[in-house]
């Protein structure tokens, strides 16, 4: 993996926010999907980005992918600012950054044939030659492992497994080899027998054309597996960051830990304890909560939590976290109200 | 307190019978957690189905014995089932219940139906009831009063489990309760049901695809592969010392935080329940399958300690 | 997952469902019959078709000649007696400077009801005066009845039961044979009836059978003088369909009502379904204003009057069948189709494989035909189906208001002939129940096919 030192793609004050009318007077109210998100990663790298539903971690993804247009802030890939560029002119962007998405089946068209599927990614960028095309379709089916491959390219996405059907997924995300790849939660519709082959496909991929892999989950668990940094998110922003074993066994941010107690693993001494979680749930979009928007479910919550926000502050290298009170926290001098 | 013996669902469709629950029989003692843990297809949410007797139309074949406190479930007429045991002495938190709501009726009268229907209790006492078991569920007493849209997911989740506990059952079956929420939201779930089953002395059978969850109730463990139960035991055993080659696949593909291992996984995919393989279910994806595995079914092996395992491996 | 509906599954549907075959059977024979009158009566026949010339020889209000199966009975068909079955004889005598001509013709009539009416025909050719004529009818009761006797005006001469100095002679002739006064004179019943005292009157009256004769004597002055006769006697029954007021032969109407009634309806009806259906997929596809505007303007096409409308434009401007087709699209560019086809639109829109698309650049006018088109195909097909009755439907019931195409014989336009011609006074019943038939056949048709298309377009009824 070669790594460069300016990051293959950055986001600087990102904010998606998505109009919802209300009737033709009053004025709109506003999803703030990603509100304010700095983000980077560096060609061949595996970052996760992990949050629960509503946290805006699809909507980043997408946005980054340049998928919805930037409210505000600015996206740079390779040093190009793609924020405000029209459609017409990103077909290069379109070449480099692919996505896989969540549901094997409705990502795939179910009107065309495995090798139809493959083949629009081709055309539409591009490639005229049909036999080229042919061999590119036939490498990506073997890449990832759907052989024999002539058995594969005339059936249609009903007649495969949750699995297969992914594998053709990911074929045609990385048949023109793209340098940023975004995997939203690609295997959580998938059976666990068949998650972790599938995981190790897209490491394997990912190595074998040193792609940057956006992997957004809510699955913490197979993101240590297969990443290198982890990012929270939390009701549109960014919580915690850095490398994911240490995000893991140093968690920082109270939403980080609380996310972390929730987990289990499979250990039948379980049954004995209850886990140590707030109560309460994500805060709406259109009205996110003042100050910390994790301060009315936070135990450690203080007077300045209300009112102002955190800023991501790098607590040891490479480890960022958004919060005021992040080293009381650690340290025990800030203890968690009981009862929450 | 709940024993199953050779329990048979077969659904018809235009292709043959489909073997969703192919001859399982376990036990359940008062008080236990059972867990069912399996993949998609494999059957359990049909075996839910199957001990309450809520069958689709196209049933095949229903047969088998569901003994509850000692009475023959199967024996009974429809009507009573309905009256003496479905609800009263056992009822169910169904998969995905929280969207299954009612929009239009408030939640109060949607957890007081069944003692309006059953108990011909007279509606005022029946919302009065329901604001207790909501109050058991965590969920303030002016939520009788609104309606399913206005509640969060896990409230809602909240709510079918309070409809469920209405009648006061002494068993409870729990078809992935927690599938559609969120991390923290389920572990606040598990909470309530782990508090719930000390407090109201209850008894649950868990159905989950999640094996790490399954560990947060389970005092017994019940696998599902195909239709049938290939290892039953008590969860220490199952999970640290699983005997079934499946059971062993299963737990070593599933990611852990807290401990990183070499993840394994399992080449092709769950049967055909229409024509499952002869012999052994599992015999084509297994690593130790031999000889006799094509051929015939194994029986359960005992490993003592009423930890049992399907597989030839142990004659 | 189950396949997804797409055309070919449509087409299983028709094929493998009752009601579908029986359906598309009925279809396919009015596919049959169209190709018949398209291969056997050019579409010049529309133009005969108000030709009256073209069908002289046919009877009037004649009806199907399988009606003996239900009456029994041998009912009189159209006999012809051509020139040349009239044996001539003639020469020219030098002496007067006379040409005498004559000319016999037998038939054999044998039928159990009277003619509807008759008709001799002269072709004569003279070169100085004009011949003088004289007609006799010879009955197997050996009567010889003196039918006509006059110079003739033109070359061609056609007599027939309405001609005053027939009826006057056959007048004298009845009252000659001593019988009750007529009230009236009616040659075809008449000549033809056994001698009785009420001869003359069709209801107490019974045919003569046997040989007759028709003599014809012609005396001119021309030595190159000639002529020929015919003679027909119009029978009551004609053809498999019968004849109207005009004398034409309604199986050619019928026929030819099929492919123009199938071509209208079918290219209405794609016609609208198409189109109404491409504009809702681009309303939903472009959104916004686009939408907005849309979507309003389909909300006034659907509280337009359609039929009241057309029918103001039709008495207005005398329109012909295709400028009709013209009008009903334009009247129905936007309606019930254009919605659905937005929400199947919007619908497909938020499957990810669209979104999918757009991440490898699609363009939108790309997935507007390749991705999102042939969802919408299934519910178009059925559209189609079901839609085509209601046009046949309209075409007829304009025809019937007399709005109609004037030239054109549709099938709505022979029950509007019908109409006015009193048909249902006078009992002409095929008249208006053949075609009313064949509208309602291919109707149902189509309905049937649709019912079985019901599948298609409601998700819930197809098999698990």
């Amino acid at each position: 993996m070669r790594r460069d030192d300016t990051p293959l793609l950055k986001a600087e004050g990102l904010r998606m926010w998505f109009p919802v009318r209300r009737g033709l007077f009053a004025s709109p109210l506003y999803v703030r999907a990603v509100d304010g998100v700095d983000f980077e990663i560096r060609a061949g790298q595996s970052v996760a980005l992990v949050g629960e539903s509503g946290s805006g971690k699809t909507t980043l993804g997408k946005t980054l992918l340049r998928l919805y247009r930037p409210t505000a802030g600015r996206i740079l890939f390779e040093g190009r600012d793609i924020t405000q560029t029209d459609e017409g002119e990103l077909k290069w962007y379109r070449a480099r950054a692919q996505i896989v998405y969540q549901d094997p089946f409705s990502s795939l068209n179910p009107f065309f044939t495995v090798y139809r599927i493959l083949e629009e990614p081709l055309i539409i960028l591009g490639f005229k030659s049909p036999g080229e095309r042919r061999d590119m379709i036939i490498a990506a089916l073997s890449d990832v492992r759907l052989q024999p491959v002539e058995n594969f390219i005339t059936k249609y996405p009903h007649q495969l497994s949750g699995g297969q059907r992914q594998r053709v997924a990911i074929a045609r995300a990385i048949i023109a080899h793209p340098s940023f790849l975004v995997a939203d939660e690609p295997v959580s519709m998938l059976d666990a027998s068949v998650r972790v082959e599938i995981l190790y496909l897209l490491k394997e991929l990912q190595r074998k054309y040193s792609m940057a892999v956006l992997y957004i989950t809510h699955d913490v668990a197979t993101a240590r597996y297969f990443t290198d940094e982890m990012q929270i998110m939390y009701a549109g922003q960014l919580v915690e960051r850095g490398p994911i074993g240490e995000v893991i066994d140093r968690p920082l941010h109270p939403y980080t830990k609380a996310l972390l107690e929730a987990i289990p693993d499979p250990d039948p001494a379980n049954r004995y304890r209850l886990r140590d979680v707030p109560g309460g749930e994500p805060p709406s979009l259109l009205a996110p909560p003042p100050g910390c928007r994790y301060h009315p479910r936070c135990p450690y919550m203080q007077p300045i939590c209300r009112e102002a926000e955190p800023r991501l502050e790098e607590a040891s290298p490479g480890h960022w976290v958004a919060c005021h009170f992040w080293d009381d926290i650690e340290s025990g001098r800030l203890q968690p109200l009981s009862g929450s | 307190m709940l024993r199953v013996e050779g329990l048979r669902l077969y659904y018809r469709v235009s292709a043959g019978p489909v073997k969703a629950v192919d001859g399982v029989s376990f036990e359940v003692r008062r008080g236990q957690t059972l867990a069912l843990v399996g993949e998609s297809g494999c059957g359990k949410s049909s075996l839910a189905h199957a001990i309450m007797r809520i069958l689709p139309r196209n049933v095949h074949t229903y047969s088998g014995h569901i003994y509850f406190d000692g009475t023959d479930l199967m024996g009974l007429s429809d009507e009573e089932l309905r009256r003496g045991f479905r609800w009263r002495r056992l009822s169910m938190v169904f998969q995905g219940a929280m969207n299954a709501l009612n929009p239009v009726l408030t939640v109060g009268r949607q957890v007081a139906e069944p003692l309006v229907v059953h108990s011909r209790m007279p509606e005022r006492e029946a919302l009065g009831r329901a604001e207790e078991v909501l109050g058991l569920v965590g969920l303030p007493p002016e939520t009788v009063h609104r309606y399913p849209h206005q509640l969060s997911g896990g409230m809602k989740q909240r709510v079918v489990i309070a409809m469920a506990l209405i009648m006061t059952p002494e068993l409870l079956i729990l078809d992935e309760p927690t599938s559609a929420l969120d991390v923290i939201t389920q572990a606040n779930i598990i909470n309530l049901l782990k508090q719930l089953k000390e407090r109201l002395r209850l008894t649950y059978i868990f159905i989950t695809h999640d094996l790490a969850l399954a560990s947060e109730l389970s005092d017994m463990v019940g696998v599902m592969y195909a239709g049938q139960i290939v290892e039953i035991g008590p969860a220490e055993r199952v999970y640290t010392a699983p005997q079934h080659p499946y059971t062993l696949k299963l737990i070593s593909s599933v990611p852990t935080l807290r401990r990183v291992a070499r993840l394994e996984f399992i080449p092709g995919s769950p049967p055909d329940l229409l024509r499952p393989p002869e012999g052994c279910r599992f015999n084509p994806r297994c690593p130790y399958t031999m000889e006799s595995c094509m051929g015939q079914e194994p029986p359960h092996f005992n490993l003592g300690s009423q930890h049992t395992s399907k597989c030839w491996l142990h004659r | 997952m189950s396949a997804p509906v797409g055309l070919k599954y449509t087409l299983k549907t028709i094929f493998f469902s009752k009601s579908g075959l029986l359906g598309t059977a009925i279809l396919i024979g009015m596919l049959l019959l169209s190709a018949a009158a398209i291969t056997s009566v050019p579409y010049d026949v529309v133009k005969t078709w108000n030709n009256p010339e073209a069908w002289q020889d046919n009877p009037r209000h004649a009806a199907p000649e399988w009606v003996t199966l239900f009456t029994g009975g041998n009912p009189p068909r159209t006999m012809v007696i051509g020139p040349r079955d009239f044996f001539k004889v003639s020469f020219f005598v030098e002496l007067a400077s006379l040409k005498f001509i004559r000319l016999e013709g037998n038939f054999n009539y044998q039928y159990d009801d009277f003619p509807s009416e008759w008709a001799i025909i002269l072709d004569t050719v003279f070169h100085d005066s004009r011949p003088l004529a004289t007609i006799h009818l010879v009955r197997p009761d050996g009567e010889r009845v003196l039918i006509f006797r006059s110079v003739l005006e033109s070359n061609r001469t056609r007599l027939d039961v309405t001609n005053r100095a027939v009826r006057s002679n056959v007048l004298e002739w009845l009252r000659g044979l001593g019988v009750e006064e007529p009230k009236f004179v009616l040659p075809e019943v008449a000549l033809f009836a056994a001698r009785s005292p009420a001869m003359w009157d069709p209801r107490r009256a019974t045919p003569l059978q046997g040989k007759y004769g028709i003599e014809v004597e012609l005396v001119s002055t021309g030595r190159d003088d000639d002529a020929n006769a015919s003679a027909i006697l119009f029978g009551k029954v004609h053809g498999l369909a019968g004849t109207d007021a005009n004398r034409r032969d309604l199986f050619v109407g019928l026929v030819w009502g099929a492919p123009i009634a199938l071509a209208f309806g079918l290219s209405a009806a794609v016609l609208i379904s198409f189109i109404q259906a491409i504009l809702g997929s681009l309303s939903a596809w472009y959104g916004g204003k686009v939408d907005e505007v849309v979507q309003r303007a389909t909300d006034i096409y659907l509280i337009l009057p359609f039929l009241p409308i057309l029918i103001t434009i039709s008495i207005v401007y005398r329109i012909d069948i295709w400028t009709l087709i013209f009008v009903v699209v334009a009247l129905s560019l936007l309606g019930g189709i254009t919605k659905a086809s937005r929400s199947i639109t919007l619908q497909v829109m938020q499957e990810q494989y669209i979104e999918a698309a757009i991440s490898y650049g699609a363009s939108r006018l790309r997935i507007l035909f390749l991705y999102i088109l042939p969802r919408l195909l299934p519910y178009i097909v059925a559209n189609i189906v079901l839609a085509v009755p209601s046009f046949i439907f309209l075409e007829a019931a304009l025809s019937i208001l007399g709005l109609g195409d004037p030239i054109v014989p549709t099938w709505g336009k022979i029950i509007s002939d019908a109409q006015e011609g009193g048909a249902a006074l006078h009992g002409y019943w095929w008249w208006v129940l053949l075609p009313s038939t064949l509208i309602l056949l291919t109707a149902s048709s189509f309905a049937f096919i649709g019912y079985a298309l019901d599948r298609v377009v409601n998700p819930r009824l197809r098999e698990r």
